[in-house]
């Protein structure tokens, strides 16, 4: 239709400038001036609705008081003081006001909708209110505005055209501005997205200029033609504006601009067509305040996640993940759910909005939401994803003839002849590199994945939506024999029932299947047969073909299975079936009132089997040919039961949600392991435990059960859409604390002021560049209970090789676990405080955030006097400090038609300390490493699992320098060593506390385990068709040691050594401070203390938007793409990666590579289509 | 709409119900103790728990080289067992290990079955012979520490983590007089013996045993005699004619009949199992040859466990033995199968010989049974007991006992103090490496004499002495838990 004629007349419409506001702004561009439309706007008012519904969103508020002393005025002049008044604009068609009376009035800072109340009384009008404005029409519609009016002139030519969205849903609303030489015309898209103009010039260029709110404005010249209609198909791309995004905050959800709490939302948009098997791998750098890294680069591999640093010492640092409602405390869900499915990604961090989730909470809450569908649209979509992964960083080691050359070295130091009398005669064999054992069980591995979605819905009482999906994907890991398979498929599906009730269920269910490396990655204690330690002049295999097993530098020599022969013979797998499903009802009793109902359930079905065959090499070379076999099943069922009442109302200028609830939550495990060895047949494996003979047999079973049971409750009020306040309480009893200790109750505040609304923000300049600006203050108590169940009770430990009587062994009981009668919660208070700001309505914005969060009553495993018969015992004791700034700006640089520019950028900082830990002021941690090598532990006033050690001094480089200072006295040494490394060539380190003597005292703090700074930055280009996206993941300050090296870097006889043992000291290279052959001392020395700092470009991709370019009645949208993640890495690590911890998510052990399965650089391409 | 409000209080109630009842944890995994001792196997069970510990004391190397290594009869050069042996140990590095917390494990079972079995509805004899053990390995597990540390915190009611967490010290008086009432209660209530499905457990002997020993640390000479000679005369006990005999793994030589009471292991060689082991063959066997199975030269056959030699006999050691005593070529190593070695630890000195060795172990795993008590033991408590009442003739009756087994000739009368060197070089060849040579030095006094005897093979050690040593020093980490506990003088 056209928007000949427009329609209205206000008083401050001239203010409406925001760019929401364009529908209304085109319109009156038409006017010039306001009022002076006398003609009739002919247009749906349904469209007109539509419209207004659009620009409602991200409203400005005004003071809604109104003083009106009005002796029979006229509608119109009532309407212009009420709008100067309160900012509300009046939207009508001048000739409804005709027929209307007079109107007296007199009120005195009245409330708005009183006074309309007032005026409309009598009136043949109805009206309605829409944010900031006022639409009055007529109580039934007149005829005259359903009709089209047009006098078309079929001499002249036409436009008309169909307006879309990127995804090719037709827009409704979309006013479209045409100018001509004299006047500007309008249309207005309808249900179909379709528009028209007729009666223009034949052969003319006109400039439309197409405006929706929420959509990036776009123009477009069309050459009309001769006498006919000239079509086209225009696309609108959303415009991102943050402040109206919709924040999930747990048990509901929030408009950005209303949260009071401190919540990270992730685009998952940008992390779509990414290779990756798990979004957590995606979430690295992505949110200010959260540290994710993953703890190892197997396929499927969990990460660990710290929200604003880690607090809890015994009990767990990760935060929970709720998926589509259902409470998923340990993320174990994470490999079953396709990272395309998930619509968003929300991270609560504060304790404003983590309260909601009490007790578990104190570690962060991960929301999870996956996609719906959407009502009107009918999507068939396909994406597939192809590529390669590749080992992206090695250690250098040494060649064969290096390596030949130390270990004669060694051998002549040990006063043993030389392995390798004649090196020459050995690389002539086997090459200068000699065996690479790295490449040897490493791999390109292929990446594959697709995706087949199916969504859409219809409204209405009795509608639905619905969103199914299938996902099979399979990642080969690139150490040979390991991959990660996933088979997958989900339905999500909401039905009305009538207008009141309506019910869903959200469902996935998966299967997984993995292979896991059962080859020595690298750590201490496997230094014999490990891929990084072998010697590289061991053949693979022998000149016979089969694996060659001896190797000369186990002690005195052995036998092995070698990493070949491991990765290709053993069989180390897992498969796990999953279910996650939450079925709901949702009633609406009375408006505003919503009960919702929900019945979640998680089953996992785990099997892990393990069979070792009969024919290893070092089986063979022992005469013991026997295989070995176990299986491992794992069945978790967890139910999680959920009540809420909703309530929304609005008085005047205030407006109330009220959230109370109730969640009841159980989950079980239990566990059958059974397994066998001396097997005679490599057939049967894991498959027939009971053909094993009685005594090689091994079982055990175990059941687990928890209990969570909680009440809860929110109130979030707001006044003029300027101060708000939340208050939240969450009572939670947990049946894994002490009788009588099980319930606690985690209360928390927020208020926030959004200073932009204020009068005397909205009238300054400053708006024209800060469309908004709040200020946050939360200060809450959350809990952690993240601690393993029936810890509160004393138990009998078992233990059926207790002794042996009469020539057998007996089973034996001794006391198990201490019971603690007054174990229960752990608590965290925190303060944040931030600022949000808004710029150029909406086209940047930036987020800081303050914190300071202080636990006490930490779970703590305290180390008690061992008199008692126990070395510790879980208390609550101890307290830790958190704090630090997290900070975000995200903002479109460049906007243009063809050209836009994304960027965005967060850092966060974050200082932690423990502050108590009970009688001893210091524990030792062990980080697994062995013999006796210790590298973190607990102090006060350090950072939890810090690094600690010595400094090292390097070497001694003479004997006579050595004498010198062993001849001073205790105080004055500077340097020590180990007793038998007071050598030349031996490496020293500083005498820390002045005894004269190296040993634990030395020990001190080094350096944190965890990065101080930490973020990521990205960029997105789209230029045309084509767009450019990348993303940097950064974290600084923090260092680990690189455990392989107290081996490799030590000159150890016993493994192959790192290059730099090149220049070790040696008598030929006295002055050298790398330690000589032999000197492997198990002492934690700076020197193999390395940064940890990385620069990782995490991801980036180009894609190529062939929408309309195929098939264009078929294909809504084509895309092609070229993706990679970890492409590069700036680190000063020697290791393979430092973003690995062989602790796992531990809680104390923070920053170790004891040998972990490195990360991969993958590279992918593929495409998606919607249908 | 009634309906649907009916459905959602269906669907909301389904489980929220019953809150406390369903909070509270039914473990089904293991069992607490208020649930268990109700039947005569579950006691037994628990009482096993309790002999568990004995592993894990006597099988630990650090028990070694805190009872053997730094006295007059053995050494080493290995450079992580030196800190015992040249006394540079303190309460940052007591060089002790575990076995403060071990044989408080022990204890904390111990009292916990005491309490506990004493109550339980099962047949009376059982229960008092249960007890009876649970008695003697706590008073066992309170001897070693006593001789280790002297004054040490005595409990024994069930654990009140609490109170015992702030325990201080027991005066040594105290404790042994605690150890004295367990050990006459065990004597009351064990057997004589047992089946041969319980060989291994404490007996009446054992107790008495152990109780005769007791006494005499305490110089309660005439006690100590009277007790030793009660378990003479329960005729349960005899010397096994060959000294050999005693440590021969391949003559079944486990629980003989000159044992009383011994740690029990076990590895099956036929299957290579390993059930419960320890590493004293490797500690103390002859360096192995690198990359042979030969050891000190002589080829062991199918001999493959790994010879560290970390533990060595003095000169001294060598020395005491007279000619033609038997005991020579078993406690010390000059070769194999008639084949003499042909290298030496150090100019004159042996190795440590067969006594030690367990040609069925496997790298490191022996399941050679450990002695706490043999019947020798017993003679030579009568030995001494008599010759400090001043009963000469009774003494060198006992005394000469356990040199006929060694073909010795018999010693003619002698005075007091001679007779005090003989017997007290009589434990030194008898029990070296049995884990008993410290404690009697220290009791005797002579422990600083000893170490600085033995100057040429342990010099740092014999610089470093001093009386105060006759005690190990309190972990430091065990004072800051616990500031009652006071520190031993010295350190």
């Amino acid at each position: 239709m056209n928007v000949k004629d427009l329609l209205f007349c206000t008083g401050r419409s001239c203010h409406i400038s925001r760019s929401q506001m364009y529908a209304i702004y085109a319109s009156n561009l038409l006017q010039r001036r306001r009022c002076l439309c006398q003609n009739l706007l002919v247009m749906k008012l349904t469209t007109l609705f539509i419209v207004l519904t659009m620009v409602q969103v991200n409203a400005k508020s005004f003071a809604q008081k109104v003083t009106l002393s009005e002796k029979n005025s006229s509608l119109e002049s009532i309407f212009d003081k009420i709008s100067t008044q309160t900012g509300y604009d009046f939207l009508f068609i001048r000739k409804t006001l005709q027929k209307t009376t007079p109107v007296s009035i007199e009120v005195k800072n009245a409330d708005l909708k009183e006074v309309l109340q007032k005026i409309f009384d009598g009136q043949p009008l109805q009206y309605s209110m829409e944010d900031q404005s006022i639409v009055v029409t007529r109580k039934e519609l007149s005829p005259l505005l359903s009709g089209v009016t047009t006098s078309s002139t079929q001499q002249r030519s036409s436009i008309k055209g169909t307006v879309v969205d990127t995804a090719g849903k037709p827009l409704e609303g979309v006013i479209i501005q045409l100018n001509e030489s004299q006047s500007a015309r309008s249309a207005v898209t309808d249900g179909q997205g379709l528009f028209r103009f007729d009666d223009l010039q034949n052969n003319t260029t006109y400039k439309l200029n197409f405006r929706l709110i929420g959509y990036i404005p776009h123009s477009e010249e069309v050459l009309t033609n001769q006498g006919t209609t000239r079509s086209v198909r225009i696309s609108l791309r959303l415009q991102q504006t943050t402040l109206d995004e919709v924040v999930l905050i747990g048990y509901g959800t929030s408009k950005r601009k209303d949260l009071t709490g401190s919540v990270s939302t992730i685009s998952t948009e940008k992390l779509e067509n990414l290779p990756a098997t798990r979004i957590d791998q995606m979430l690295q750098g992505r949110a200010a305040g959260v540290y994710v890294k993953s703890t190892n680069g197997a396929p499927g591999s969990p990460t660990t996640i710290r929200v604003r640093g880690s607090r809890s010492i015994s009990a767990t640092n990760e935060p929970i993940y709720v998926i589509d409602g259902i409470v998923d405390p340990s993320g174990t869900n994470l490999n079953s759910i396709n990272p395309a499915d998930i619509e968003s990604i929300d991270i609560l961090k504060d304790a404003s909005t983590t309260a909601i989730y009490g007790s578990r909470a104190a570690n962060g809450v991960v929301l999870v939401t996956t996609k719906k569908g959407k009502v009107g649209r009918n999507d068939v979509r396909f994406s597939t994803n192809q590529g390669m992964s590749q080992l992206a960083k090695r250690p250098e080691m040494m060649n064969a003839r290096e390596f030949a050359e130390f270990i004669n070295e060694a051998r002549i130091f040990g006063k043993q002849p030389a392995l390798y009398p004649n090196v020459d005669s050995v690389t002539n064999i086997i090459g200068e590199e000699g065996t690479d054992w790295v490449d040897a069980v490493t791999r390109n591995a292929p990446f594959s994945s697709y995706d087949l979605s199916a969504s859409g819905g219809t409204g209405g009482d009795r509608g639905y939506t619905y969103y199914l999906s299938g996902n099979v994907l399979n990642q080969q890991g690139i150490i040979e024999n390991t991959d990660f398979e996933r088979y997958q498929g989900r339905l999500n599906f909401t039905k009305n029932l009538s207008s009141k009730v309506n019910l869903g269920l959200n469902l996935n269910i998966s299967r997984e299947n993995k292979k896991l490396s059962s080859m020595n990655l690298g750590s201490n204690t496997g230094w014999s047969s490990s891929y990084v330690f072998l010697a590289p002049t061991i053949p693979i295999y022998k000149p016979d073909g089969t694996y060659e097993t001896f190797n000369p530098i186990w002690y005195t020599g052995g036998h092995i299975d070698n990493p070949v022969a491991i990765v290709n013979k053993i069989t180390n797998k897992q498969r796990a079936n999953n279910i996650i499903g939450n079925f709901y009802l949702e009633y609406e009793p009375i408006s505003g009132l919503k009960l919702k109902s929900s019945l979640g359930i998680n089953f996992i079905n785990q099997r892990a089997d393990y069979y070792s065959p009969s024919d290893m090499p070092s089986k063979i070379y022992n005469k013991v040919m026997y295989g070995s076999a176990s299986s491992d099943v794992y069945n978790t069922s967890s139910l999680i039961n959920e009540n809420t009442a909703n309530y929304t109302r609005s008085f005047g200028n205030h407006h109330l949600d009220f959230l109370l609830g109730t969640s009841y939550q159980t989950r079980d495990i239990d566990r059958l392991y059974a397994s066998g060895a001396r097997l005679t047949n490599d057939i049967t494996q894991y498959n027939n435990l009971g053909i094993t003979e009685q005594e090689n047999r091994g079982i055990a079973s175990n059941l687990d059960e928890n209990t969570i049971i909680s009440f809860l409750g929110r109130i979030n009020y707001d006044y003029e859409n300027r101060y708000y306040f939340t208050f939240t309480g969450r009572r939670d009893g947990a049946s894994n604390f002490a009788a009588g200790k099980k319930w606690g109750f985690f209360p928390s505040g927020a208020v926030k002021w959004r200073i932009s609304n204020e009068s005397f923000f909205v009238n300054s300049k400053i708006r024209n560049a800060i469309s908004d600006l709040s200020l946050r203050i939360s200060y809450g108590l959350s809990g952690n209970q993240g601690i393993a169940n029936y810890q509160s009770l004393a138990s009998l430990s078992a233990n059926s090789n207790a002794y042996i009587f009469g020539g057998t062994q007996v089973l034996g009981y001794t006391q198990g676990n201490v019971g603690n009668d007054g174990l229960t919660w752990e608590t965290t208070s925190q303060l944040d405080a931030g600022l949000d700001f808004e710029f150029f309505n909406g086209r940047a914005n930036f987020t800081a955030d303050y914190y300071r969060m202080v636990s006490k009553d930490l779970l703590l495993t305290v180390q008690i006097p061992s008199q008692t018969g126990y070395g510790s015992r879980i208390v609550n004791l101890g307290k830790s400090l958190n704090e630090g700034f997290d900070f975000s700006v995200n903002g479109d640089v460049i906007r243009n038609d063809n050209f836009t520019w994304n960027a965005l950028i967060n850092v966060s900082t974050n200082r932690q300390e423990v502050t108590d830990i009970g009688p001893l002021s210091r524990v030792s941690l062990d980080a697994g490493i062995g013999y006796g090598v210790l590298t973190s532990y607990l102090e006060k006033g350090v950072p939890i699992g810090a690094n600690y050690g010595v400094e090292y001094a390097g070497t001694w480089k003479s004997q006579e320098e050595i004498d010198a200072e062993l001849s001073k006295p205790n105080g004055e040494r500077m340097w020590v060593s180990t007793a038998n490394l007071y050598r030349p060539g031996g490496p020293r380190y500083v005498d820390y506390n002045r005894d004269g003597a190296l040993n634990a005292m030395d020990y001190h703090y080094l350096a944190p385990a965890n990065p101080k700074l930490f973020g990521g930055f990205g960029s997105t280009f789209t230029y045309k068709r084509a767009t450019l996206d990348f993303f940097f993941q950064f974290s600084q300050g923090h260092k680990m040691f690189n455990a392989m090296e107290f081996f490799a870097g030590m000159g150890s006889s016993l493994t192959n050594q790192y290059k730099y043992m090149v220049d070790r000291w040696s008598v030929n290279n006295p002055s050298s401070d790398i330690p000589a052959v032999e000197s492997r001392d198990n002492i934690p020395g700076d020197r193999l203390l390395h940064d940890a700092s990385i620069l990782r470009l995490k991801s980036a991709q180009l894609s190529y938007n062939l929408k309309g370019l195929l098939l264009k009645k078929t294909i809504k949208d084509m895309k092609v793409f070229v993706s990679g993640t970890n492409l590069f890495l700036l680190t000063k690590y020697n290791g393979f990666d430092p973003e690995v911890n062989s602790g796992g998510s531990s809680s104390t052990i923070i920053a170790t590579d004891n040998g972990n399965y490195p990360n991969s650089r993958t590279v992918t391409f593929g495409l998606n289509m919607t249908f | 709409m009634k309906v649907y409000l009916f459905m959602f209080l269906l669907l909301g109630g389904i489980l929220t119900g019953g809150c406390e009842k369903a909070l509270e944890e039914d473990a089904k995994t293991f069992i607490a103790p208020d649930n268990f001792f109700t039947n005569g196997e579950q006691c037994t069970q628990a009482v096993n728990g309790i002999y568990g510990s004995l592993h894990a004391i006597y099988g630990a190397p650090e028990f070694w080289r805190i009872v053997d290594l730094g006295t007059d009869l053995s050494y080493t050069e290995d450079a992580n067992n030196l800190v015992p042996q040249e006394y540079t140990f303190g309460s940052g590095n007591t060089g002790t290990g575990g076995v403060w917390s071990t044989a408080y494990t022990a204890i904390k079972n111990a009292n916990m079955v005491v309490a506990r079995v004493s109550q339980a509805p099962i047949d009376e004899q059982l229960r008092g012979r249960l007890v009876g053990e649970a008695k003697f390995l706590r008073a066992l597990y309170y001897f070693i520490l006593t001789n280790f540390w002297g004054d040490v915190p005595l409990w024994t009611d069930e654990l009140d983590v609490n109170a015992i967490s702030q325990l201080a010290r027991t005066p040594l008086t105290e404790v042994r007089a605690q150890i004295i009432r367990d050990l006459s209660e065990a004597a009351e209530a064990l057997p004589m013996s047992y089946g041969a499905n319980d060989v291994g457990r404490a007996t009446k002997g054992a107790a008495l045993a152990l109780l005769a020993k007791v006494y005499l640390y305490n110089e309660d000479w005439t006690r100590a005699q009277q007790t030793a000679l009660q378990v003479v005369q329960s005729g349960q006990y005899s010397l096994l004619s060959n000294y050999a005999d005693v440590f021969d793994v391949r003559n079944r030589f486990k629980n003989n009949a000159e044992s009383i009471f011994e740690v029990q292991f076990l590895r099956d060689a036929a299957t290579s199992t390993n059930i419960k082991t320890h590493q004293q063959a490797s500690y103390y066997m002859p360096a192995r040859d690198p990359g042979k199975s030969t050891y000190a030269g002589v080829d062991f056959g199918s001999y493959v466990i790994d010879g560290w030699s970390v533990c060595r006999p003095t000169l001294k050691l060598v020395e005491m033995f007279e000619p033609n005593d038997q005991r020579r070529d078993i406690v010390l190593g000059y070769g194999y199968n008639g084949q003499p070695f042909t290298k030496w630890p150090r100019l004159d000195h042996p190795w440590f010989g067969p006594k030690f060795w367990d040609l069925d172990a496997n790298a490191q795993a022996s399941g050679k049974n450990l002695y706490v008590l043999r019947y020798v033991d017993v003679l030579l408590i009568l030995a001494e007991a008599y010759n400090e009442e001043g009963n000469t003739p009774e003494s060198i009756k006992w005394l000469n006992e356990v040199r006929k087994r060694a073909q010795l000739n018999e010693l003619a009368n002698q005075s007091q103090e001679g007779l005090r060197e003989e017997i007290m070089k009589e434990r030194g060849i008898e029990f070296a490496g049995e884990f008993q040579r410290r404690w009697d030095l220290v009791r005797w006094g002579k422990l600083v004499e000893a170490v600085k005897s033995v100057a040429d093979d342990n010099p740092i050690g014999a610089a470093n002495i001093k009386p105060f040593h006759n005690y190990y020093p309190i972990s430091a980490e065990e004072i800051i838990k616990n500031p009652n506990l006071t520190q031993n003088t010295g350190y």
